[in-house]
């Protein structure tokens, strides 16, 4: 379709796209020829004209980030790939590492070749069967060929590429979470300063990427900066990979130019709500970013500039659409047992407070609690925000804060019921409460 | 040394201090569980927070390091608030079980409740429930529930001790100290972690239930377990010793003491010897130390009579002893030293010379490394000075017995007290002032904390009354006396007295070193 722009996504339909062969046919690692041939500098230099920013959810801008890591350092120096893709609704790291990894490794010899790093590890979510396989093979590919380890693709550069799966942690999605859990400890965030580009794996200076970010990293260098901003707005240039999931038409992995309007995606690529209902919601950037009612949803712009202006952010650009039938209460209550379940235990108001929510919540999903609850969670939310060493305190406390606020009456229905307005049936209600809290 | 200004009041600190160690300066407390000046900066707690002139939202203290012109406030309502709504987290789990935790009266969650939470309840969830009295070494219980998660003790073990035994186990809400199968917390500095311990999660098996902590008196001390001399708190109820804590010294013990050296205050309580004894029969002291007096009248004269005193005697006693005995026995010897065999050494704190005050005895020439070939001559007397030597080597028993007389003043009753014709109760080192050398040349005050048990009198007390009812005064009424004249004639105390020893200790000089000041100076 039309508004779909496939920069990074060009080789997902194209048949074993996940091999070298296939890869090499389309013209692949051409640019990572071309950029050992740079000087480095010019290579960074090229990423921050670019505009390029993290595409893990925060979107710091990716050249500087580099730029961050001391060129003088006497420790090694290391990349990070960070594949621990597990904000709930995000899938689209997934898409690149079963249909594209090889681009990924493309963008890691750059990145290595820019900022002068030997070791590259990348850390993929523990549950990734397929994608680790098809990475794996990838990599050994790559090594097979010369193209990683001593002596890279025929130059003095040497790069070696580890792969290291995670054990299932959502926390070791968070970048100090992931360097401790890469060196064998339990993936309990580092307090900053120092960051990562400083003291990171090992003691050495890291730079910590998303697979989004690099995958994006050979286009650029191949097509140049002005290129990559003729995509995009001024603020956001570039495309995005935006993984769309809930009861849409056509759920899945589109690329599309940042500033998209967001009723383009859900209603033209994605083919609207299914079975003609109404979209009731809308989480834009994976489930740690603050909910959108239908109306301000079908008025934001996918950009990190425009989602800022709407009270909400990009993120990771895993989209959860909720539709009218969808019980505000319970998915909420989702949420909150996620987080409740993910928290590493460390901060003291992330620790308690991912509980106290969960309980909470759960409480009135299943129709207990008072009318003093909202307010409760309201204020549990203001405590949780900005008091921790990461921010996972934070992605619970948004959507905890954004729910109630945006979606009191359902939780007010809730309570002067005494049981889910959205289930009919008060058995099923009840079957639902004992599920809950089992 | 950066100038920083914490509400409003400037002031000079150290290069690396952080805020709180910034505020504590001027006596501003910051609340705070996991941050140790031992264990270094970890972030956890979120309790210290301060608000940073130029920094839009309230930052850690503990992270928050000195340097020139910052300007922190800790005292604004959002950092009042902020300490409210996190001491209400703490508490989201936490069982409100003080009227049977041990730490009641020390625990710090309970000090900051008091002093900076104080809010409306709104907790009506059920609590997380976690391990009780989980037994995870030999000395110390944890309870899980009560355990706000600071990792201190973690951090103990791996930065300390460097045993790493705990663990925190699991995630979120359920996460808690732990062991892993097979390896408990037996390390030589396990009891540490209670003390560190900021609310009744881990406890000491030796003290826990023994006393409630406000019932206790506490007196600066020193450690006689071993030639370190830690620093250490001597607290005791109704004249028991109850435990030691330790004290922080940054030049002895850092904040530290081990598990043995700790255990040491029981001597204090058992076994003692509370009454002068004539051949094992209570006697009243008055007629045993005129008996004293005659015997020193008759055999001190010639030769053949020794004193033994001993390295666990003060500098005070030891120099009293000394002076004592060359007036009395002016032909015979007077000896310090010890049979014990040595003791456990590390690199942490433990040292293997298992007494306090050898350093001591070497300063005053009384050390004999070799004791027996000294007993082995047998003679008229013999005087022992809080020595226990035929405990720790039966064999001396016979040479004990070789001398026509033998006289003990002792703290408890041993295999030496048990031989002698007349015993006089001496008071150990929490019943009266004096000083200690450690091994490293540190000469360390430990004060009175109790009441002497029964009859017993301080050594220079006993001697001085001694030497009264032969016609001699020596003049020791007190620490000061004694400290004066030895001020004058012990090489390396040349200047020193009590009140410049202070509580930190100080240097011998050069000359009352047999060695160059250690590691420890």
């Amino acid at each position: 379709m039309a508004a779909e722009v496939k920069l990074l996504s060009r080789n997902f339909g194209s048949p074993e796209s996940w091999t070298l062969s296939s890869y090499e046919r389309a013209g692949g690692y051409r640019t990572a020829v071309k950029a050992l041939r740079m000087d480095p500098a010019a290579v960074t230099e090229e990423v921050k004209q670019s505009g390029l920013r993290g595409r893990g959810g925060a979107g710091f801008p990716t050249g500087m980030k580099w730029g961050f890591v001391p060129k003088d350092s006497n420790s090694p120096k290391y990349l990070c790939v960070n594949a621990d893709e597990s904000e709930p609704g995000t899938f689209k790291d997934r898409y690149l590492l079963e249909l594209d990894p090889h681009q990924l490794i493309e963008g890691i010899v750059i990145t290595s070749w820019a900022v002068g790093i030997h070791r590259a590890y990348i850390y993929v979510r523990g549950e990734f069967g397929l994608p680790y396989h098809r990475l794996q093979a990838a990599v050994d590919e790559a090594y097979a060929k010369g193209y990683l380890g001593p002596r890279s693709f025929g130059t003095a550069f040497d790069l070696d590429v580890t792969i290291h799966r995670g054990a299932g942690a959502y926390i070791c999605g968070e970048e100090t979470g992931l360097i401790e859990s890469l060196e064998g400890k339990p993936g309990r965030p580092r307090i900053k300063p120092p960051f990562p580009a400083v003291v990171g794996v090992f003691g050495g200076p890291t730079v910590v990427n998303n697979v989004e970010t690099l995958s994006a990293v050979p286009w650029i260098i191949e097509n140049g900066a002005a290129a990559y901003r003729s995509y995009g707005t001024e603020k956001s240039p570039g495309t995005k990979l935006f993984s769309v999931s809930g009861p849409v038409a056509r759920p899945g992995v589109y690329e599309v130019p940042l500033g998209l309007p967001l009723k383009t995606l859900v209603y033209d690529l994605c083919g609207g709500i299914r079975g003609g209902k109404a979209m009731k919601a809308n989480i834009p950037g994976g489930s740690s970013v603050p909910v959108l009612t239908r109306e301000e949803a079908e008025g934001a712009d996918l950009d990190y500039e425009s989602l800022a202006a709407a009270g909400t952010m990009l993120g990771s650009g895993g989209m959860i659409v909720i539709d009218e039938e969808t019980c505000m209460v319970r998915a909420l209550s989702t949420l909150m047992k996620f987080y409740a379940h993910e928290s590493c235990g460390q901060c003291t108001p992330c620790r308690e407070g991912t509980g106290w929510l969960r309980g909470l919540v759960a409480r009135l999903e299943a129709g207990g609690g008072s009318p003093a609850d909202m307010d409760k969670i309201l204020s549990i939310t203001n405590r949780m925000i900005g008091t921790t060493i990461c921010v996972l305190s934070d992605a619970a406390a948004m959507p905890a804060a954004s729910f109630v606020t945006k979606f009191r009456g359902e939780f007010e229905r809730h309570v002067g019921a005494g049981r889910c307005p959205f289930r009919s049936d008060p058995l099923l209600a009840g079957a639902a409460r004992r599920q809950d809290h089992a | 040394m950066p100038r920083v200004i914490i509400d409003d009041r400037e002031i000079d600190v150290p290069e690396g201090f952080n805020m709180i160690q910034a505020a504590k300066l001027l006596g501003i407390e910051i609340p705070h569980f996991c941050y140790h000046p031992g264990l270094g900066v970890d972030g956890n707690c979120r309790l210290c927070f301060i608000e940073i002139d130029g920094v839009p939202k309230p930052q850690i203290a503990c992270n928050t390091f000195a340097r020139d012109g910052l300007r922190i406030r800790t005292d604004t309502e959002a950092v009042r608030d902020l300490r409210k709504a996190v001491l209400e987290f703490f508490f989201l789990n936490h069982p409100l079980d003080c009227p049977i935790c041990d730490q009641s009266g020390e625990c710090l969650l309970q000090d900051f409740y008091m002093r900076h939470g104080q809010y409306e309840s709104r907790l009506d969830l059920p609590k997380v429930h976690k391990g009780k009295v989980v037994d995870v070494g030999p000395r110390v219980v944890l309870d899980a529930e009560r355990c706000v998660l600071c990792t201190r003790c973690v951090r103990f073990c791996d930065k300390i001790s460097g045993t790493g035994e705990l663990r925190v186990i699991n995630r979120g809400n359920h996460s808690e100290i732990g062991v892993l199968p097979g390896k408990p917390l037996d390390n030589p500095y396990s009891l540490n972690t209670v003390d560190l311990c900021p609310v009744g999660a881990l406890t000491s098996k030796d003290f826990r239930f023994k006393c409630r902590v406000w019932f206790l008196t506490t007196t600066r001390s020193i450690c006689a377990g071993c030639g370190r001399g830690c620093n250490i708190y001597l607290e005791h109820y109704e004249e028991e010793a109850q435990r030691y804590r330790p004290r922080e010294n940054q030049a002895v013990n850092r904040w530290w003491m081990c598990d043995d050296g700790r255990l040491t205050y029981k001597v204090l309580n058992e076994g003692r010897c509370e009454a002068p004894l004539r051949r094992g029969e209570e006697a009243p002291g008055s007629e045993v130390l005129d008996e004293i007096a005659a015997i020193l009248r008759e055999a001190g004269a010639g030769e053949g009579a020794l004193a033994v005193l001993s390295p666990e005697m003060s500098n005070e006693s030891l120099y009293a002893a000394k002076s004592f005995f060359e007036r009395f026995l002016p032909l015979g010897k007077v000896v310090a030293g010890s049979l014990e065999p040595p003791g456990p050494e590390d690199d942490l704190l433990r040292r293997s010379d298992p007494y306090p005050n050898r350093r001591g005895c070497e300063a005053l020439g009384l050390w004999v490394d070799d004791l027996k070939p000294v007993l082995a001559r047998g003679g008229k007397l013999a005087i022992f000075v809080q020595s226990d030597l035929i405990d720790h080597d039966p064999s001396v028993r016979a040479m004990a017995l070789g001398f026509e007389k033998r006289i003990a003043l002792a703290t408890n009753l041993s295999e030496t007290t048990a031989v002698a014709d007349l015993v006089y109760p001496v008071t150990p080192h929490s019943e009266c002032d004096g000083t200690f050398t450690n091994f490293a040349g540190r000469v360390q005050r430990f004060r009175r904390g109790m009441t002497p048990r029964g009859d017993a009198l301080p050594v220079m007390e006993i001697l001085r009354r001694v030497g009264a009812s032969s016609g001699h005064d020596f003049g020791w009424v007190n620490l000061n006396a004694i400290w004066k004249e030895m001020a004058r004639t012990v090489p390396g105390l040349a200047g020193l007295s009590p009140a410049a020893i202070g509580d930190q200790g100080i240097e011998m000089g050069p000359a009352g070193g047999l060695n160059a000041p250690g590691e420890g100076a």
